[in-house]
Parts: C-alpha cells; structure tokens; sequence
C-alpha cells in the first residue's frame, strides 16, 4: 500500500454570513463541503473545478492558513495509526471517541497550533496564483526569499545569504538579482522568486494555486517545466489547484475534480481524460478547444450557473444543470464510490449507464 | 560568472539608497515642492537661530518683553522692527521665537497623533473583530462632538497655557490617523504576501511590523505632513478664542489674539493698525502654506498610484 503524505476526511469549510442588527449567524457559505482525499508521496494531484467551486479555500485550509469548520487533516501520518483513530472516530463506543479526540490533538493539522504547527510549516508551502500579490513590494528578492528561514531561525543568520543564492540558482534565477524589488522583474521571474521562497525551507508539499494563471503562454510553459523538475528533484508533492485542464492534464499523475464544495470524480489523469464518468468531468473536458479545426466534436454546454453554495441543491449537487437527472438524483447525494475497486472514483448515480 | 562580477561593480549602489535618490529626485522635480521645503526650512532656521536673532531678557524666553503697558499698539520703528502688539510687545521678537512654539506644536502633536494611530489603527485593522469594534467606535465618539466644544471644555479642565492646547490637540484628532491607518491595513492585510509569511510561519508582530505597516504606512505619513500646518491653524484659533496660552507667551496664534480690538482701525483709517493684523497672520499662513506645498508634495511621491510600480 502507497504511503499517504496527505489524508483529508470529510472537511467542511463555512463561512458564516451574519445579517440583522445583531450580526446574528444567519446561514453558511459551504466552500467545501466533506471533502475526502489522499494524497501520496511524489505524487502531483491536479485538483480542477470552475471557479467559486472551493478549490483554492480546500488547499488553503490544508495550509491551516484557514480553519476548517469540521474534518481532518492527516499530514505525514502513518497509514495504520489513521485508519485507527478514524475507526475509533466512528465507533459507537463514546469512551473509544472521547480516546480519539485526544490523539487527534497531536495528528490532525486541524487542530494544532503553536509549535508543532510551526514546525509543520516548514513542510508545507504554498505558491499563489498572481506574484505581483504574493511577494512584498517592499522587500528585497533577498529578504522574500530568506523570509521562511528568517522567520523561523530555521538557519544561521551568517548562512542564510548563502542559502538564499542556492536556492535562485535552482529556480534559475542569479545572484545579480539578489539586491532587486519585485517591481524589477516580469511575471515569470517574479513567479520563479516565489518558487524559491516556497522551497526555502525543504519542504514535502507544496501547494500551487493557480501558480500559472497569471502569466503569458509562453511562459507558463517554462514555469510548468521548472516546476515538474523540482518535484522529481526534491521528490515534492503538489496539490495542483487550476482551472486550467491542459496544464492539469501535463502536470498532473492525478485529478481530482471539484464540484460545489465536493469531489465529482477523481482518478489518474489518462483514465479521466480518456473516460470520463461523471456528466460534469464530461462538460468540463468537451470545452478544451481542439487545435484541428476538421474535427467536429459534441460540445456539452452547461446552462445556468453554479448554484448558490449557501443553499446547495439537495439530492447530487449537480442535478438543475445535468442533461441526465433521474428522480433519485434529486432526492439522494451520491457518495464517492469507487469504479474499478481502486481510486478510480466517481460521484454519481447513473454512471454505469451513462 | 566574469562578466556577472562586472555587471554587480557597475551598479554598486544599495537598492535602498537607490529608491531613496529615485525619491528625492520626483521631489525635486516640482517647484512648488521645492517652495514649500524651503519655506519649512527658512522657519526651522529661524527658530533654531532664535537666541542669535534675538537674544531673550527675560528668564523665560518664552516671554515676549514688553515696553510699559500702553494698550495702543505701535507701529513699526527702529526700536520694534515690526511694530508692538496691544501692550507693547515686541512683536518680530514673538515671531522669531513663536516659530520654536509653532514647531513644538506642529511636531509633538502629529508625532503623538502618528503614534497612537498607528498602534490603535494596527491593532484594529489587523485583528479585527472585537478589538476593532471597540477601537473604532471610541473614534466615533470623538468624531459626534464638535471639536471647538470639545477643545474648549478640555482646556478649561486641563487649565490654559501651550501644553495644554498640544494635549487637547492629540486627544482630539488621533481618531483621523486611526480610521486611515487601519482601512490600509485592512487592504494590506488580505493581499497574498500576507498569506505566504503566515504560510511561511512569521509571527503576528513580525507581520505587522515587516510586511503590513510598510506597506500601509503612505496615506498616514500624508496625512500627518498636511497636518502639521492645519494643526498650527487650529492651536491659533483656540488662541485667538482666549483659550491658548498665557498673555505675553511667544506664540503665534497669541500675538494674533491681542490684535482681536484693533482689526477693524479707527473711524477715519481702517487701516491704522494694519501692521498688528497682518504681520502675524502673514507669518501664520506663510508656514502652513509651507507644510501644505510639502505634504502635497510627500503625497506625489509616495502614493503608490502616482509611484512607478
């Protein structure tokens, strides 16, 4: 059995929206909405989904940068001692929960805080969408990119400069733009300094929301490649969090795709762009353009809009806007289920036939 | 790797440095700037200079000497330069040192206000909830009263005298410093690099102090230098109402009050006491026209729409 790096159970993510004179709780925003999903060592899972469907607010709740309402978060776990405090979780012994509770204190990402969570920090790092956002106008290439050294004493002040050289050597970068402002560099250099602070600290996962979004084609496709050799360099695992299928499809071993604030489907990226089951991955991948202008495709145009993720439509998520809906799937959610015994997964109930 | 040594021995100069004369160049670059600075800079010898100008008599320099107790002024003569106020004070002497006490006020004032706002303004845009709750509807008490209403009833409580009007004027314009500090900082802090140091594992006081107040700090600092003139104007009316300093003090805003009776002249000249009237309030409007020009041009240079990047 594969050595999960990252086990995520049933996270939920609310945004409470308050309204009256009193600011009274009066409903949630459910970003994501028991969200299940592992991640293994090495591996790049591509997480896809339109926007507003709660990808970027699932990773960056793995990077405890948010709070999750409910669930866990396993990093760096071992396998067997999780699947033990879940089934202690669940059992129906409330002495054998209150037990679980207690362990998860020191396991679960979620609800940790002071120094281990530090010291989680230096494992997990995050790469954001838009560089001129992300690194401080302020601040010299030097001091960004030292920044999680710094930050937590993870180095000698003396060594750091050293450090830091290193690390623009290994994102391409040189020593001459050491003493530079952000503002001094186009987009791909800027996105290449917050790769290198993102490595700063040696870590195992790194995040990357969006990290190609915001830049020019052509170099989105530098920054694809530098990002691939880091991962077989420094055996790094991605969560790959875009809208993009292509860059997904070249990147990724795995996808994930979301829907409303829950996986519709999951598998390796051949199965998925060669079969895909669930309606929505269908739709999603049938609006990649195709170079040949020959060919001539069913294209799946999906009417409407996501729905309001503050009352979710009941039953499957994705019913007002599926062309297969059954009555079943009005009134019952469908689970991630398994396809063919592995991780191929899908949620729907009309699969098979479809 | 030779022609990279090359390159660093071409541009040697520290990036700071470099941001800094990119600065002082945009500065320079406008006229009205230069005015104003050097108008600022004038005054600041001025009061610097005051002993060698005009050396003090009294004990305390403060105290502007005055030539018996006639209630007429007096014009300009040898003996007073610019004339006397009401009660024979000389009246270049009361400028030329009142420059110190404008100074004092303008500065300690904004400093103070700085100060404060930028503690209560951080604390209350980057925690938010609560403590921004409570921070911020104090300021709006402060902001429901009238401000001369208020001015007077601290003075009388305080007592009267230059202390007192620099107390009463930190206590009463610190909220101004706080609403601005904190909407930067509420901007500031849901940009991404805010995210990458948490990710990165800074601490709450690193953030704030390294990355946040850099980055939120222009539209206070703006602030604070066009409020330095309007905070001498403001020291002067409270004066000119009889609740600054003491009579005789060497303060501008003083001299102007003693002029109160003599603005509208005699039935047959107008204008027999013009000097009383004009002198003071020239030297008055001549400085805070200064720091206006200058925070105008501290705003060019900083805001960060009008900057480069």
């Amino acid at each position: 059995m594969h050595e999960n790096l990252i086990d995520v159970r049933d996270l939920k993510k609310y945004y409470p929206v308050t309204g009256g004179v009193f600011r009274r709780r009066i409903a949630d925003v459910k970003a994501v909405d028991g969200v299940d999903l592992a991640m293994r060592k090495g591996e790049c899972l591509g997480l896809v989904g339109e926007s507003g469907c709660g990808k970027t607010t699932l990773g960056k709740t793995i990077l405890r940068l948010q709070t999750a309402t409910a669930g866990r978060i396993y990093f760096g776990q071992d396998g067997g001692k999780v699947e033990e405090v879940e089934a202690m979780l669940h059992s129906a012994d409330a002495q054998a929960r209150a037990r679980a509770g207690a362990m998860l204190k020191g396991m679960d990402l979620n609800r940790m805080s002071g120094r281990n969570l530090l010291a989680l920090r230096q494992r997990i790092q995050i790469v954001f969408q838009d560089p001129t956002n992300s690194l401080d106008p302020r601040m010299l290439v030097k001091h960004i990119v030292a920044e999680p050294l710094t930050a937590q004493r993870l180095v000698k002040t003396r060594d750091v400069d050293a450090r830091v050289r290193e690390l623009l050597g290994i994102v391409g970068l040189t020593a001459d733009h050491l003493m530079r402002y952000p503002h001094e560099f186009s987009g791909g250099q800027r996105q290449r300094i917050a790769i290198a602070r993102a490595l700063a600290t040696n870590p195992q996962f790194i995040l990357m929301d969006e990290p190609t979004s915001a830049l020019d084609v052509s170099v989105q496709a530098q920054i694809l490649n530098l990002l691939k050799r880091l991962q077989e360099e420094f055996r790094l695992t991605y969560l790959f969090v875009t809208h993009h299928l292509l860059v997904v499809k070249y990147i990724s071993n795995r996808i994930a795709v979301m829907y409303l604030g829950r996986i519709a489907e999951m598998g390796p990226t051949a199965e998925i762009f060669a079969r895909p089951l669930h309606p929505y991955t269908k739709a999603l991948l049938s609006a990649i353009p195709v170079p040949d202008p020959e060919t001539k495709r069913e294209k799946i145009i999906l009417t409407g809009d996501v729905p309001n993720p503050i009352n979710p439509p009941a039953g499957c998520r994705f019913h007002p806007r599926c062309a297969h809906v059954r009555e079943i799937c009005r009134t019952v959610e469908p689970q991630l289920e398994s396809v063919d015994g592995g991780e191929r997964k899908v949620a729907c109930h009309r699969w098979r036939e479809l | 790797m030779e022609t990279r040594t090359d390159q660093r021995q071409l541009r040697p100069m520290h990036p700071r440095l470099r941001e800094m004369l990119f600065t002082a160049k945009r500065f320079l670059r406008n006229p009205l700037s230069v005015i104003g600075l050097s108008l600022i800079v004038i005054f600041g010898v001025i009061a610097i200079l005051a002993p060698v100008l005009e050396p003090p008599t009294n004990r305390d320099p403060y105290k502007i000497p005055h030539n018996g107790y006639r209630i007429e002024p007096s014009p300009p003569s040898a003996a007073h330069p610019l004339g006397t106020t009401q009660q024979q004070y000389d009246m270049l002497y009361g400028l030329v040192w009142g420059a110190r006490s404008a100074f004092k006020i303008g500065v300690l004032v904004v400093a103070a206000n700085l100060l404060i706002g930028i503690i209560l303004g951080a604390l209350a845009g980057y925690f938010g909830g609560i403590v921004d709750e409570v921070i911020m509807r104090i300021a709006d008490i402060f902001y429901a009263i009238p401000f001369l209403v208020m001015a007077m009833a601290l003075v009388v409580a305080i007592g009267r005298g230059l202390k007192a009007v620099i107390i009463v004027l930190i206590i009463l314009e610190w909220p101004s410093y706080t609403r601005v500090i904190r909407s930067d900082i509420l901007v500031t802090r849901g940009k991404d690099f805010i995210l990458a140091a948490r990710a990165s594992g800074a601490s709450h006081l690193r953030i704030i102090f390294s990355h946040i107040l850099p980055n939120a700090m222009y539209s206070v600092l703006i602030l604070a230098s066009l409020n330095i003139g309007t905070t001498i104007l403001t020291a002067a009316a409270l004066s000119f109402l009889g609740l600054g300093s003491e009579t005789g003090t060497a303060d501008w805003g003083q001299i102007v009050s003693l002029c109160r009776n003599w603005i509208v002249g005699t039935p047959g000249n107008r204008f027999a006491y013009w000097y009383t009237v004009f002198i003071p309030g020239f030297v008055i409007s001549l400085f805070v026209l200064g720091w206006n020009l200058l925070g105008d041009a501290v705003r060019d240079v900083f805001d960060p729409r009008m900057r480069r990047r």
